[in-house]
């Protein structure tokens, strides 16, 4: 009798170790896993923990499906199954014929005989039945009932994690949207191999980076530093010397429709624009057309590094001259289009232009939400500045919070409390003011959902842009930085207590403003400044001042 | 010596058939009966220690006629000498008139000898039997003479009259392959015993083996297969009857002064092999090593002064020792 049938004799042990085993993995997986999700449970009443109750899940089901892999692999040898079987009362028999399978003397064989024949003698069905441990078993039951409570216990943690997950979300809703965007890029044919490709590598790194994003600032970075490379995408694809042209064509009176269409890169136009322009000139007499032609003629001499389009103004300088403009400027328009590059690009441009500017506006709103809620205010990192501005000189002081903005306005003295504009601002909210005779200037702008919670700008607030043009810091721009805005005044005299007045203001701050880094809105801030010095009577050594000021940020 | 597989499967029953003889004519004492066959198909020595009149002379002589072996008995007295048990060298004359030297065999010359209260002998005729109980030989000056197979030498001693008794070396210990300790019967059995021997009636004890048989046994006893974690558990065993060793458990650190040799262990497989194939078994198992364990190690464990002076024995030792273990 040889050891094959010891073995087959040892088979129905076997499957019920087996089983047994697995069972006690099983269950040892639950333990471990309820135990995990317990220890995550808890940490999240004292720090926010996003997804939680998925985390906790997640836990349990990484350590069943462990488990189950683990059992697997714990199909028990012989060896094992010798040793279970010698404890059901075959007395080492097994164990010994095992080790002596190789052996073929008398006593090795009639030891293998005795073992097989014991072995038939023990009804293993119950002599091992199948086992689950109850300690296990109730043990892991109480570990789930333990999550269960503590997912009770109310944690205000808990809501700053609601708020994260809800951020989280967001990010990946835009990470989707990004996806979508490189496939449309993958299967536009107008655009070269090249232009995909470069295109597709920044999408790349906005995914990676949004992947990386562990709040809504990060995702906003990356979506600004993505237009922000598209920008610089576009300028580089744009021919300069077109934009040049346009600045000068614009400058004059009958060419200004080009010069605009061709800066703002409405390349598709020009020739509308063209036969325009050839209608006008056929109208107007021969001393007009002439004083054009010289006009076109030195322009053309002023962008003598593209002699291409030189010579085709030179010409068109000439023809209009001869009074032979028409097929010029059939001619120009098609030059002009050859420089203007690819418009499939533009289009491709723009529309991820588009997507991302959504993707943020979708980012802020969640922002937004978060601000309503006064416990995250206070907890949110990154999120939880509250802004208050308190101007002596105009009296002004604005305060603004979750989408209501107030701005006060208190006169001082009838002279020194001039303000210039005297706008309580606040979307969504009230601005009041009380003032003697003075007006009050503020603007409490109830913020849209960036970095600065509850901004509030007075004449005296934070200057924009303070050194932060290198991190590109998020900042809050206004729509209404030029001051075309409801305008509330404060009647009264000086000294009397003054008026309220409550303003109902239309919209809600996230339409009236957004946030974006710095270095895209510093340059409309220079020009709104440059433009307010031109139009102020300041002492020329201020204006000096103020320009090397936005020198210095550049 | 040839062995085949009828002489394996016969063991049991040859076994059996001795050891029911043995317990006709010594009533209880079962565990004792079997333990003294186990150490003398193991090929061991056995010191048997009891109150007198327990039948220990009487187990002797029967195992004696049952096995159709040699048996004598020599009672030890402090002026016992070496020569009275191992024999002497006497001058005898010859047929041609010359005198010579020659040997006369003492009583150690047989296949069972009976030393009974050896303790009460001199050190130096306990001696005497190191190596007959050992190499299984003699020697007389210059000679070396062979004991006659089988060879056992079954001592019995008195645990109480201490007084003018010399108690055996470690030395000696050592070579005993079993301590048995004889009980008082219980009163069924009392009443046997004294039904059996008080009566006109004698009954014979019929031989159910041979010498020639019981060598054949001891080979075939030597060849049962011991697993290895048996073996491990054996060995293990053995090596927590040390206060040094680093697994023993408490008693054995507190309360023993020196452990069992590795004889100890020789004594323990070969028994528990002797053991298995008496149960019908061709392998060892935990269970003849925990059966063999006490006899095998109680001679060889000595206890330090407060082992003694708490009143730990040696089998309370071997308990501990065997229920800290893991059999695996």
């Amino acid at each position: 009798m040889g050891i094959m049938e010891l073995f087959r004799v040892l088979k129905p042990l076997r499957r019920r170790m087996f089983i047994n085993r697995a069972l006690d993995c099983i269950l040892w997986g639950l333990c471990i896993g309820g135990a995990v999700g317990v220890i995550v449970a808890t940490a999240a009443l004292f720090v926010p923990v996003a997804f939680a109750l998925n985390k906790v899940f997640l836990c349990i089901g990484i350590s069943f499906f462990a488990a189950l892999v683990a059992a697997v692999f714990m199909f028990p040898d012989y060896k094992a199954v010798a040793v279970q079987g010698d404890k059901l009362g075959l007395k080492e028999r097994l164990v010994t014929a095992l080790e002596l399978k190789d052996d073929n003397s008398p006593i090795a064989r009639i030891q293998r005989f005795d073992a097989v024949k014991a072995a038939r003698s023990i009804n293993f069905k119950k002599a091992y039945p199948f086992y689950v441990d109850r300690k296990k078993l109730f043990g892991a039951l109480g570990l789930f009932m333990a999550i269960a409570l503590i997912f009770f216990i109310p944690s205000d943690q808990r809501e700053i994690a609601r708020q994260k997950e809800r951020i989280k979300k967001a990010i990946d809703e835009q990470v989707v949207q990004v996806k979508k965007e490189q496939e449309k890029l993958s299967q536009n044919r107008e655009l070269t191999l090249k232009e995909r490709e470069e295109l597709n590598e920044q999408l790349k790194e906005l995914l990676k980076e949004l992947k990386k994003s562990k709040n809504e600032q990060d995702a906003v970075k990356a979506i600004a530093r993505m237009q922000h490379k598209l920008d610089e995408i576009k300028q580089n694809s744009m021919d300069k010397d077109l934009t040049r042209l346009g600045e000068m064509l614009s400058r004059l009176e009958e060419t200004k429709e080009i010069g605009n269409a061709l800066k703002e890169g409405r390349y598709d136009e020009i020739r509308e624009k063209m036969d325009a322009l050839a209608r006008k000139l056929e109208n107007m007499d021969e001393n007009e057309v002439n004083q054009l032609a010289e006009e076109i003629e030195k322009i053309a001499r002023k962008i003598n590094e593209n002699p291409e389009l030189a010579e085709a103004l030179q010409q068109l300088a000439q023809a209009m001259q001869s009074g032979q403009f028409s097929q010029e400027l059939a001619n120009m328009s098609t030059a002009m289009s050859k420089l203007a590059g690819n418009a499939a690009m533009h289009k491709a441009m723009q529309s991820l232009g588009n997507a991302l500017s959504q993707a943020r506006a979708s980012l802020a709103s969640v922002n937004s939400d978060q601000l309503a809620n006064p416990i995250l205010v206070s907890n949110l990192k990154g999120s939880s500045q509250q802004g208050e501005t308190d101007s002596s000189n105009t009296g002004v002081k604005g305060q603004g919070s979750a989408g209501i903005a107030q701005g006060v306005g208190q006169g001082n003295s009838g002279s020194d409390s001039q303000g210039d504009s005297g706008e309580g601002e606040g979307n969504g909210g009230n601005g009041s003011g009380t003032g003697g005779s003075g007006v009050g200037d503020g603007t409490g702008s109830g913020r849209e959902g960036s970095s600065q919670g509850g901004l509030a700008q007075g004449n005296s607030g934070k200057e924009p842009g303070e050194k932060k043009v290198r991190n590109y810091e998020e900042i809050y721009a206004s729509k209404r930085i030029d001051g075309a805005d409801q305008e509330s005044y404060v009647s009264g005299t000086q000294r009397d207590s003054g008026t309220v007045e409550q303003v109902q203001v239309e919209d809600g701050p996230v339409l009236m403003g957004e946030s974006l880094p710095y270095n895209e809105v510093f340059e409309q801030y220079r020009y709104e400044a440059m433009k307010s010095l031109e139009r102020s009577t300041i002492p020329a050594a201020m204006k000096t001042l103020v320009e090397e000021y936005f020198s210095s940020l550049e | 010596m040839n062995i085949d597989g009828n002489d394996i499967q016969q063991f049991h029953e040859v076994f059996g058939k001795v050891e029911q003889e043995v317990s006709k004519h010594i009533i209880g004492q079962k565990d004792v009966i079997r333990q003294v066959l186990i150490s003398m198909f193991a090929g061991g020595n056995i010191l048997l220690e009891g109150m007198p009149g327990l039948g220990k002379t009487q187990l002797v002589k029967t195992i004696g006629k049952a096995m159709d072996l040699g048996f004598s008995r020599i009672q030890f007295t402090p002026d016992l000498m070496p020569a009275d048990v191992i024999g002497t060298n006497v001058i005898t004359r010859g047929e041609d008139g010359i005198s010579r030297f020659k040997f006369e065999k003492g009583p150690v010359f047989s296949n069972i000898v009976l030393a009974d209260e050896i303790n009460r002998a001199t050190p130096k005729t306990q001696s005497a039997l190191l190596e007959a109980m050992q190499e299984q030989t003699v020697t007389v000056g210059t000679s070396t003479y062979k004991l006659p197979q089988p060879f056992f030498v079954l001592a019995t001693q008195n645990p109480i009259e201490m007084e003018g008794t010399y108690p055996l070396p470690e030395a000696q210990m050592d070579r005993f392959l079993f301590k048995l300790d004889v009980g008082f019967p219980s009163l069924e059995e009392l009443h046997d015993i004294v039904m059996l021997t008080t009566t006109s009636v004698e009954s014979a004890v019929e031989k159910v083996t041979t010498a020639e048989e019981m060598l054949k046994m001891r080979a075939v006893a030597r060849q049962v297969p011991i697993a290895k974690p048996v073996m491990d558990f054996a060995l293990k065993l053995v090596m927590a009857t040390h206060p040094q060793y680093e697994h023993s458990p408490k008693i054995t650190k507190d309360y023993v002064r020196y452990g069992s040799s590795p004889r100890g262990a020789q004594s323990i497989i070969s028994a528990a092999r002797v053991r298995a194939l008496s149960e019908g078994r061709y392998n060892v198992s935990f269970d003849d090593i925990r059966y063999v364990a006490f006899p095998a190690l109680r001679h060889r464990i000595f206890m330090n002064f407060e082992g003694l002076s708490e009143g730990i024995t040696s089998d309370t030792v071997i308990s501990q020792i065997i229920n800290s273990m893991k059999m695996e």
